[in-house]
């Protein structure tokens, strides 16, 4: 037997006492009883939904009273001859023409008394049929349509949830109600799957279980049967037992009345009970039509569904595949990661070819260091080591101007064929572009008597690019004849190639991982705001038409502005949730080097400087006082910042477009600004500049300056932004040092 | 003012309350009768409407979304013409939905004039489908009062045939060819052989070889 349903005092029984005469439409009335007190929040919900439901009917005017006998306070047979007798007179005069049992206790009541206590008035049970006792049953008058709430259910849930449950701790209070609902637990559960044992926690005070629940093993999980009472004689609705225990538990706990949701639960199988009393208000007003109580009562059963909380699952790391099929999952907010995992997945991978770029290179610069001391050490010898291998040498003497080398040589370093030319040769066969920093290298290495070393592409005849590394020394040694720059030259086309491609495949992927993040992020907010937007919008159009009839429908206009005005609330709270999953997460400060983060993040976006022909100047010091600060959080800040100046120069001529970065720190503060050469921030923009959702880009989202704001001022620091006196604007932002100590 | 029997309506399915409400009563200020459902299973359950109709659907739904129940309901072969609203529309889906015979794809928010006009289109689009429907419906009628026999002679007489050809490949009497031809003309209330071949091909009557 399943006494545990009468928590959920709406159970749907029409109990038929004596005939009934239906009288003319009129007004009915109709009399709830509950089990328990009024705030219980089960009765709220119910007492909520049998009100609407009833307040639907068209027929007749419906009296709606109630009367809570709270049994878990005033329990006992002495007390139930005074609720009768109480009752008695007080509906002597106004007789209800139907009464809804709110419970177990109240079916009880109200059968115990039949004789004497509204007599002839058919009763809507609240409580499932086999929870009656076995003579209630038999009762040919009884009828009812089906609650199907499986016993055991909720545990069978939990086990799912926790295949490694060893235990079962049982919460239940102190008062005859609760031992009701322990009485039935018990019937329901026999037995446990082997290997699991029960933990009774039940009959206890209040700050005993507390600390009983704060103690238990691992692999524990709750069942919160109601607690109405402790063992001290404190009263409790189950709900705000719960919330005395909830936080305290390090296991998770599972109970089977939705207004416990929310409050710490994970779980259980339930019975919406709002479902529960807008079906018993159906049933009713069926009755009160003069339907036969049992006709009345048939119809669709009610079935109990397994119903979770989200957050209690994020934080029990149940994954929601483990859930049962049909299982209703509130409160659900997704998070970033969920929403966007293949954008975030795509940046990680762009981070980690990065990195292996990285090692790459270095690896490269370390062996070609490696080569260069090698070399040095054959230099004695007159000569190179790599001659036998494929390097070109070849030598210039500077008086008379004269470039020599063999055959193999000048093919091997992309020299011109003749023989008989000088340097001007050379350089004429030099990439135009690259000429200019040869010149210069050759220049300072004779000048200087530093060993030259350069890159630089030669045009080869069949109009071709070549890339050629050249690594060289001066000789000027007195028994030279005269000055003669001795050079090695390697070509490198290759290896340059497949540098420049990987290069570029690391850029592509950085950028569309950026774009798909923005892209995808920018996509899903966008759906969801049109939704109010949309709403809106089709309002103030509709608005409009009706104010412009004649007569206009003002009361109607009236709930279009309601309706705006809560779709409107409805966005903001969107806006608001967005912030939220921006600027949430675990602020971790470390101390971080501004200047550093300033250029990871120019490096970061140098494909975007590149195909966008802006130059960055940078004046970042290298030995910056150090602040505290989430990483993450301001390189966001920082990148924001280099994006919106490049964007903000798109339409700027090419020789203007310079994007300046200056780090500087000044009296207890770093200051990080990043000037652009663009437009300037319009003056209608201004005031705006870092509210959500405000952009005057074609595209944008209009996010970034005001989540950047939040970002900087929740670690101390402040993000202004002005116009410069020649042109474009100024986005400066300013961190606090730690106070020196 | 038209009475209700006559006045279009504008179905709307859309899972968002506040879009719902507010598109109704856009709607119905534009002098149309609106019905709304929250869902694609809600609206099949509907019977379709005897006046002309169409559909404001939203694409994104819990349970049937708005490409499959438009799928469906071109899969019925008759279906109110469908105006999308959607919060997320990308070309492809648009470009879907059209070939598949939608009247609009709109995305939200959708300026009043705009929304209308595509609902003007929809219903315009559903009356001369009925118009087309009813006309058919009618000749079905009369080619039922034709008998079998009659039915045989006007596939003759459709095929171009004089009366004494006919009687020869049908073995009858050529005055009782005539008999049956005006029987033929009168039932379909055809002026004209050219105008009974149109109602034959109508109806789905092929000319005798």
């Amino acid at each position: 037997m399943r006494v545990v349903a009468s928590l959920l005092t709406l159970g749907i029984t029409a109990v038929v006492l004596g005939a009934q005469t239906v009288p003319p439409p009129g007004s009915k009335r109709v009399l709830v009883i509950y089990a328990d007190q009024r705030l219980l929040p089960t009765n709220v919900v119910a007492d909520s939904a049998i009100q609407a439901t009833f307040a639907a009917e068209s027929s007749f005017h419906i009296e709606l009273l109630s009367e809570f006998l709270d049994v878990a306070r005033f329990p006992g047979l002495a007390q139930s001859a005074l609720d009768r007798d109480y009752l008695r007179q007080k509906y002597r005069a106004r007789r209800p023409d139907l009464i809804i049992a709110g419970g177990g206790p109240v079916v009880r009541f109200l059968l115990r008394n039949r004789a004497t206590l509204f007599s002839d008035v058919p009763i809507l049970s609240a409580i499932a049929l086999d929870t009656l006792d076995p003579a209630v049953r038999a009762d040919t008058q009884i009828a009812g349509p089906k609650i199907i709430w499986p016993a055991g259910a909720t545990m069978r849930l939990a086990f799912r949830l926790h295949p490694e449950t060893r235990h079962v701790a049982v919460v239940s209070g102190a008062t005859e109600r609760d031992h009701g609902f322990l009485r039935s637990f018990r019937a329901d559960t026999q037995s446990l799957p082997p290997g699991i044992t029960f933990l009774w926690l039940t009959g206890l005070r209040m700050s005993d279980l507390r600390r009983e629940i704060a103690q238990l093993p691992d692999h524990t999980i709750v069942m919160y049967l109601p607690v109405f009472g402790d063992a001290s004689g404190t009263s409790y609705t189950p709900r705000q037992a719960l919330d005395e225990f909830a936080a305290a538990s390090p296991a998770p706990i599972y109970a089977e009345y939705d207004p416990m949701l929310g409050h710490g639960i994970v779980g259980g199988e339930m019975v919406e009970a709002a479902a529960l009393g807008r079906t018993a208000a159906l049933i009713a007003r069926r009755i009160l039509h003069g339907e036969a109580p049992a006709a009345a009562a048939r119809g669709e059963p009610l079935r109990s569904v397994p119903t979770v909380d989200w957050r209690e699952l994020r934080r029990w790391g149940i994954a929601e595949s483990r859930l049962p099929p049909g299982t209703v999952v509130r409160f659900r907010s997704p998070s970033l990661w969920a929403e966007h995992r293949a954008a975030i997945i795509a940046t990680i991978v762009a981070l980690l070819l990065e990195g292996s770029l990285i090692v790459a290179l270095l690896l490269e610069r370390r062996s070609r260091n490696r080569a260069r001391a090698d070399l040095q050490k054959s230099e004695d010898r007159g000569w190179f080591a790599g001659h036998a291998a494929r390097v070109g040498v070849w030598t210039w003497d500077v008086t008379p101007d004269r470039l020599s080398a063999t055959p193999e040589s000048r093919e091997a370093a992309g020299l011109p064929v003749d023989e008989s030319l000088g340097i001007a040769a050379l350089y004429e066969s030099i990439e135009p572009s690259d000429r200019a920093h040869v010149r210069l290298a050759i220049g300072s290495a004779l000048e200087t008597g530093r060993t030259l070393d350069i890159e630089y592409r030669v045009r080869t005849q069949d109009g071709g690019v070549r890339w050629i590394t050249a690594w060289g020394q001066v000789d000027d040694s007195p028994d030279a004849p005269g000055v003669r720059l001795t050079v090695a030259a390697l070509d490198v086309t290759a290896r340059k190639k497949a540098e420049l491609q990987v290069e570029q495949d690391r850029q592509e992927i950085a950028r569309l991982g950026r774009a798909a993040a923005a892209g995808h992020l920018s996509a899903s907010i966008t759906h969801e705001l049109n939704q109010p937007l949309a709403a809106i919008l089709a309002n103030a159009q509709a608005g409009q038409r009706l104010l412009a009839q004649q007569p206009p429908d003002i009361s109607e206009v009236r709930e279009i502005l309601a309706d705006i005005a809560g779709q409107d609330e409805r966005a903001a709270g969107m806006i608001r949730r967005l912030r939220a999953h921006f600027e949430r997460g675990d602020t971790r400060a470390e101390p971080i080097d501004l200047s550093e983060i300033a250029r990871r993040m120019v490096a970061i976006t140098r494909s975007e400087f590149v195909t966008r022909q802006v130059s960055v100047s940078l004046e970042l010091p290298e030995a910056l006082p150090l602040v505290s600060a989430d990483r993450v959080q301001i390189e966001q800040v920082m990148l924001n910042l280099i994006l919106n100046a490049l964007d903000a120069m798109a339409d700027a001529a090419p020789a203007d477009r310079v994007l300046s970065i200056r780090v500087a720190a000044v009296e207890g503060i770093v200051r990080v600004s990043v000037a652009d050469h663009g437009a300037g921030i319009h003056p209608e923009m201004r005031s705006r500049l870092f509210t959500p959702f405000a952009t005057d880009k074609p595209g944008g989202m209009g996010m970034g300056l005001s989540i950047s704001r939040s970002l900087v001022e929740a670690h101390g620091g402040r993000l202004t932004a002005e116009n410069n006196a020649d042109r474009g604007a100024t986005f400066t932002f300013e961190l606090p040092l730690p106070a020196a100590t | 003012m038209t009475d209700d029997s006559e006045r279009p309506l504008v179905f709307i399915v859309d899972d968002d309350d506040g879009v719902r409400t507010a598109l109704a009563r856009l709607l119905r200020a534009s002098g149309l009768q609106v019905e709304t459902f929250e869902s694609s299973e809600a609206f099949l359950a509907r019977e379709l409407p005897s006046v002309p109709s169409c559909l404001v659907l939203d694409v994104a739904l819990p349970g049937l979304d708005g490409l499959s129940l438009q799928r469906q309901l071109v899969g019925r072969g008759h279906a109110p013409p469908i105006v999308f609203l959607s919060g997320r529309g990308d070309i492809p889906m648009s470009v879907r939905t059209m070939k598949d015979g939608a009247v609009d794809f709109l995305s939200k928010p959708t300026a009043d004039d705009v929304l209308l006009e595509a609902v003007r289109t929809a219903i315009a689009r559903d009356r001369a489908a009925r118009a087309v429907t009813a006309a058919r419906a009618e000749v079905d009628l009369r080619a039922a009062t034709l008998t079998s026999r009659e039915r045989e002679v006007m596939r003759h007489v459709i095929a171009g045939k004089r009366n004494k050809k006919i009687a020869v490949d049908l073995g009858i009497a050529e005055k009782t060819i005539k008999v049956h031809r005006g029987r033929i003309m009168a039932k379909m209330r055809a002026g004209s052989v050219a105008e009974l071949v149109r109602l034959a091909e109508a109806v789905g009557v092929a000319p005798a070889p």
